[in-house]
């Protein structure tokens, strides 16, 4: 792929579209609650595709080869591995329940043959090694094929093992249990860039993890106060920086983020930069404060910027201006007037993610209705696309979609009240290199692509 | 820092101000259709918070927010000086005395140093999130002040409560030891005291008002609102304490029944928060 192509990623002009490339997941109308997708994430060179779901599981599906006699369809995705990571635990002191929802996953960047992944459920983080193993020993002296021991006294010479092809078997093995060391949910894990420590975040601590040590971690930020009812502020999403090992962020849900460094104190009690934007006083309502929350943060690749997704918008701020972001996008304006409906049925809550393309020239994020949107910042066009199964033929190009907002609905637009709440996107993954987009649609994985034309 | 953050305005210089212009009534909302949505807000606040649905499986963060909002109409109500204020305020902390049994084991705080290695087998056995009542919603492992009793906690509670429900009886109140220590006040500077006289309270007002609605639970106190920024802040349970006498009234206003029983929850309360 080259570079040039990846700073146009938007239909019309002579640029390319994008178009779908596979959907998984059942297609039935009934969704099993624990099927539905609660993340997703790309590794380091976009071979492999993670998700995690409610029930648990974590899915990998691998980039296969494009092949050779259809030049013009590059390669799929296909399962690679599938193992329960977290099943539900019960707290018997606390009498809590522990959901074995998925609630992130990170990977690690790749160092042999073997992938590593972090997944984490609201208390327990896991390392996961990914393996694979296409041979086997044969030819044991004290043990037969199937693994029994076998009778002395008819072992009477020594054989050396050998090495047998077999079919190929990918394994997931824990290797690591990161537990005990939050009493809130966690709802961020980053890994960092010295590739040996991780942070973990819940709503009011984060934590430092050595990768090897799982008897202890580090307490980095504390914001509980000494007395609970004081509480006005938790922490809602934070990441490491992704080249400078010291530096973290994290955001709040008063739609503020904050920049430590970890080499001022031991404690980062006092952050070295604070990004907030004035509030306008004018579109100010009850909702103010849960529509500012922030639900994500993510680093630009290059480490300059970082985006902040709330309920309404994706902001960009540059590192070094803090006093408002460099770029505002609205994502879905149109539901300002239904934040009340919003707030009713607790959509307003809900946590949307956002991801950079691998040049940081374009922006995503999910809204309603399976809707996601596309933002490119040097054009500043945007656009809407729908993961539906109703365009899921192969190579089918995106419709851009367009909501109504107030006045006369055009042709092929929708109208705001006809959108579907429960159809939401929350998780999407960019691939680091190339135009490919995966789309988390309820218990449905959507990958588009880029048309090249 | 944390806790207290206000969010800055535009305009830094207008903070006496903020409360005149009302949100929504911007747009042109009339000031009826404004009190309207404010209730409607207020009364699925509540719901979420304490209603049947809701509960343990409310996440802190949602409930911070939705006691944020709680605590800006309470804001509000309380600027405009309407009876809307009082009765919010004096939402009946029932549901203290009602969820005690769910009251969770609360363990002893990880030590509050400022840079501390968390021991795996300790941290995470802290107290959960399902207890309805506000204090100990939001304070799953708050660190507990030194308390004389060398008994855990929570059994301790269990016992002083066991000591109060059976008899509402004011002997009884009155032979028990009185609390180890008054709940600390929020930092507001104007006590409750004299919030109660600038309406000129009486028992006509609490038989008008149908608090039913709100008997779900008791109201969140809204007390950490920043007194630099914000107008002084009334908490549900500094009210219960002054309508039981518990700190500026007379002994003889205790003789009432009415008010004594405020006065054990206010206990009860107090005991299971463990302040």
């Amino acid at each position: 792929m080259d570079g040039a192509r990846m700073w146009h990623v938007f239909a019309g002009g002579n640029d390319f579209q994008w178009c779908f490339s596979q959907v998984k997941g059942a297609i039935d109308e009934d969704v099993a609650e624990a099927d539905i997708i609660s993340t997703v994430e790309f590794n380091y060179s976009g071979e492999l595709l993670a998700t995690g779901d409610k029930g648990g599981r974590v899915v990998i599906f691998q980039h296969e080869q494009e092949s050779k006699n259809r030049p013009h369809l590059r390669g799929e995705y296909n399962v690679y591995s599938t193992f329960q990571s977290h099943e539900p635990e019960f707290d018997y002191l606390k009498s809590l329940e522990i959901e074995e929802k998925i609630n992130k996953i990170r990977w690690l960047p790749q160092q042999n043959a073997a992938h590593f992944l972090l997944s984490t459920n609201d208390k327990t983080i896991k390392l996961w090694k990914i393996s694979e193993r296409d041979k086997r020993a044969e030819g044991y002296n004290l043990k037969d094929e199937d693994g029994r021991l076998r009778d002395p006294f008819r072992i009477t010479s020594l054989r050396v093992p050998v090495l047998m092809p077999m079919d190929l078997m990918v394994e997931a093995s824990p290797r690591r249990i990161f537990a005990n060391a939050h009493t809130y949910h966690i709802n961020s894990i980053s890994v960092n860039s010295d590739h040996e420590t991780y942070l973990s975040a819940d709503d009011l601590r984060i934590n430092l993890w050595h990768l090897e040590i799982t008897d202890r971690s580090f307490n980095i930020v504390d914001i509980k106060p000494a007395n609970m009812e004081e509480l006005t502020e938790v922490i809602t999403a934070a990441e490491c920086h992704p080249h400078q090992c010291n530096v973290f962020v994290y955001s709040s849900s008063k739609g503020t983020i904050r920049l430590c460094d970890m080499r001022a104190a031991a404690l980062c009690d006092r952050h070295s930069k604070f990004f907030e934007e004035p509030e306008d006083p004018s579109s100010r309502s009850f909702f103010s404060e849960i529509i500012s929350s922030i639900s994500d943060v993510k680093f630009s690749h290059s480490g300059r910027y970082m985006m902040t997704r709330d309920y309404l918008s994706v902001k960009v701020w540059d590192l070094n201006m803090e006093n408002r972001p460099v770029e505002t996008y609205q994502v879905h304006e149109y539901l300002r007037s239904k934040l009340c409906s919003l707030y009713e049925n607790d959509c307003i809550f809900d946590k949307f993610e956002c991801c950079w393309n691998g040049s940081d020239s374009a922006i995503m994020t999910g809204s309603y209705n399976n809707f996601f949107r596309m933002f490119d910042r040097n054009t500043r066009r945007d656009i809407t696309l729908e993961a539906s199964r109703e365009s899921s033929k192969p190579r089918a190009t995106l419709k851009p979609r367009k909501v109504s907002t107030g006045g006369k609905r055009k042709k092929d637009e929708i109208s705001v009240d006809s959108l579907d709440f429960n159809k939401k996107i929350l998780h999407t993954a960019w691939h680091p290199k190339d135009n490919v987009i995966a789309v988390a649609a309820t218990n449905n994985l959507y990958i588009f692509q880029d048309k090249i034309n | 820092m944390l806790g207290n953050g206000v969010k800055r305005k535009l305009d830094d210089g207008e903070d006496g101000l903020e409360e005149v212009v009302r949100p929504l009534a911007v747009g042109g909302m009339s000031q009826a259709s404004f009190t309207l949505q404010r209730q409607t807000v207020l009364n699925m606040s509540l719901m979420k918070l304490y209603g049947p649905r809701m509960g343990a499986d409310l996440g802190l963060q949602r409930r911070v927010l939705i006691n944020n909002i709680i605590r800006r109409i309470h804001d509000d109500f309380r600027q405009e000086g309407g009876v809307g204020a009082f009765f919010f305020s004096a939402a009946p902390p029932v549901a203290a005395a009602a969820t005690c049994e769910d009251e969770s084991y609360r363990q002893p705080p990880p030590p509050p140093s400022s840079f501390s290695i968390l021991p795996s087998s300790l941290s995470g056995l802290t107290a959960l999130d399902s207890c309805l009542t506000p204090a100990s919603l939001l304070e799953e492992d708050m660190p507990m002040p030194p308390s004389p009793s060398p008994k855990d906690s929570f059994s301790s509670a269990l016992e002083e409560i066991e000591e109060l429900c059976p008899s509402s009886s004011l002997e009884s109140r009155l032979e028990k030891p009185p609390p180890p220590a008054p709940p600390p006040l929020p930092p507001s500077p104007s006590s409750a005291g004299s919030f109660l006289t600038d309406f000129a309270l009486d028992d006509v007002l609490f038989t008008d008002i149908d608090t039913s609605m709100y008997d779900l639970g008791p109201c969140p106190a809204p007390s950490g609102a920043p007194p630099s920024k914000m107008a002084p802040v009334m908490m549900a349970d500094d009210l219960v304490r002054t309508m039981s006498g518990y700190g500026s009234a007379g002994p003889g206003a205790q003789n009432q029944p009415f008010k004594m029983d405020l006065a054990e929850l206010d206990h009860i309360m107090e005991v299971l928060v463990g302040s």
